[in-house]
């Protein structure tokens, strides 16, 4: 995302929402804010001031699509996190601006479908609480199953519980309470649309059962909110300039690039909307994303840096 | 002219060999008329939960009450013209079927549908193109788009510029 498109926020509240999850509100400085569709995104831009680096992770926007007055996001503090969630949760407070892309959508409900079935896994949740609006103005039927561990995640769980009332259930691990996908799965009538938000073991073991169970594969919609990983620091050069650059083992290569002035279009930041695609010239390549096909891969030819990294110690990119 | 050009976009379907899905746990067969020898040994294929049936408009009602019966983890199997099995898979489509459950033959005529730019009536058994529209008499061309909605190939006036230039008849299908 070009500079030029990003838009000025302040950070107007911060709630812890559960033990590892803070709330963010955020408003914009100069002009309104747009409404978005359900499920939409924005990348938000933090830190980047002098010898300090820039982090840019996506967010899920969970607050009422219509409402331009705010948008609302909430960040999970990540274990090993490269240090975005970090910045969110320890240098962010009330009346600091970041900035933040226009909302971007990579996963938006079918419309077409009977019924929506939502799965959310701890911060998943977030997509899902801008879906709400929408599902209950349409008078679609769906049902939400919110697993968390309370001792974590789990925000919002009381109050959906409340206002959902059996559209929603909740599974608190931590209480031993779990949910059975298989079940759920076999439940739902013709023209059911699954969503998975949450840690990629959830979004894997709803896809397999459903498989197994002959669940069209069209009908199964995810979103991976895992960014990037670290990994080992590696050299990137660019053959049409013949730039060198140093990707440390806590940037990524996009990140790094950025950091370089080198604008590479993204939307997702985490290897599955395909946009950041860069052609590879040289060098060994760790394909992380889920975008790329297995022969693309194979070719060593086409790289998604939002993700991916080197598997030795240099690269060279075709831009 | 500007034939070549409009017949350049190709949204004509392409078919290919159908199987059949091992996870659905219900599949139905339906035909056009008759059960094709492909559609028989499919059916002969598979185990206990199928069903097959045999129609000549697709719009039947008893048609539409099996198409939302089906269950969410069911496959459709089309036999028939091009345009039978398009306007049945429409239909399943708002049944609440995704396009991955829904698997057509290759069509067993090539008669086409055509659709009539100027009026929008469709005309039917068209192997030719130019080709009289039913509805408004003009003499169309028939482009290889074909239109999902109304399971037709759209035409147009085949001499609009220049009454007198005629294009050639070809075969079409
Ligand atoms: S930004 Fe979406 S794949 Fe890289």
């Amino acid at each position: 995302m070009s500079v030029i498109d990003q838009i000025p926020v302040r950070v107007t509240a911060v709630k812890q929402v559960a033990p590892m999850i803070k709330e963010f509100t955020l408003e914009a400085i100069d002009a309104e804010l747009v409404p978005f569709s359900p499920g939409a995104h924005v990348v938000v831009t933090m830190g980047g001031a002098e010898n300090e680096p820039a982090y840019r992770n996506a967010y899920s926007l969970m607050s009422n699509p219509q409402d331009k007055s705010q948008y609302r996001i909430a960040v999970r503090l990540q274990e090993d996190s490269r240090g975005g969630s970090l910045y969110m949760h320890q240098q962010i407070a009330v009346g600091d601006q970041l900035m933040i892309s226009p909302p971007a959508n990579l996963f938006a409900p079918d419309w077409m479908a009977k019924k929506h079935v939502l799965f959310a896994g701890g911060v998943g949740i977030t997509p899902f609480l801008s879906y709400l609006p929408e599902l209950q103005q349409r008078e679609t039927e769906f049902e939400l199953h919110y697993m968390f561990r309370s001792k974590q995640t789990g925000a919002y769980s009381a109050e959906l519980a409340e206002t959902l009332d059996n559209h929603c259930s909740n599974y608190d691990a931590d209480q031993g309470s779990r949910c059975d996908i298989a079940a759920v799965l076999s439940e739902q009538p013709l023209g059911t649309h699954f969503y998975i938000c949450g840690p990629q073991s959830l979004i894997d073991s709803v896809r397999a059962i459903a498989d197994e169970m002959g669940i069209p594969a069209s009908a199964v919609h995810w979103e991976e909110f895992a960014g990037a990983k670290p990994g080992q620091p590696f050299v990137v050069e660019l053959s049409r300039s013949g730039v060198e650059l140093a990707v440390s083992s806590d940037s990524s290569l996009l990140e790094t690039l950025e950091g370089a002035d080198i604008a590479i279009p993204n939307l997702c930041r985490a290897g599955v909307c395909g946009q950041c695609v860069c052609k590879v010239a040289e060098g060994e390549v760790e394909h992380r994303d889920s975008y790329l096909s297995e022969p693309e891969k194979q070719s060593g030819q086409v790289m998604m840096p939002c993700v991916s990294r080197a598997a030795g110690e240099r690269l060279v990119l075709d831009i | 002219m500007q034939t070549e050009q409009l017949n350049g976009v190709v949204s004509k379907p392409a078919y290919s060999p159908v199987e059949l899905n091992p996870k659905s746990s219900f599949h139905l067969f339906i035909a056009e008329q008759a059960v094709t020898g492909e559609m028989q040994s499919l059916f002969d294929g598979c185990g206990v939960d199928k069903e097959s049936a045999v129609y000549s408009d697709a719009s039947d009602s008893r048609l539409l009450e099996s198409l939302a019966a089906m269950p969410l983890t069911g496959t459709l199997y089309l036999a028939g013209s091009e345009p039978f099995i398009w306007r049945v898979a429409s239909h399943a489509r708002q049944a609440g079927l995704r396009p991955d459950q829904i698997r057509m033959m290759v069509p067993v005529s090539r008669e086409r549908h055509l659709f009539c730019c100027h009026c929008y009536q469709i005309t039917e058994g068209v192997t030719y193109s130019p080709f009289i529209c039913s509805g408004c008499g003009l003499s169309l061309e028939v482009t290889d788009h074909f239109a999902r909605l109304h399971s037709a190939y759209f035409g147009y006036q085949a001499n609009a510029e220049d009454s007198s230039d005629m294009p050639e008849k070809r075969e079409v299908g």
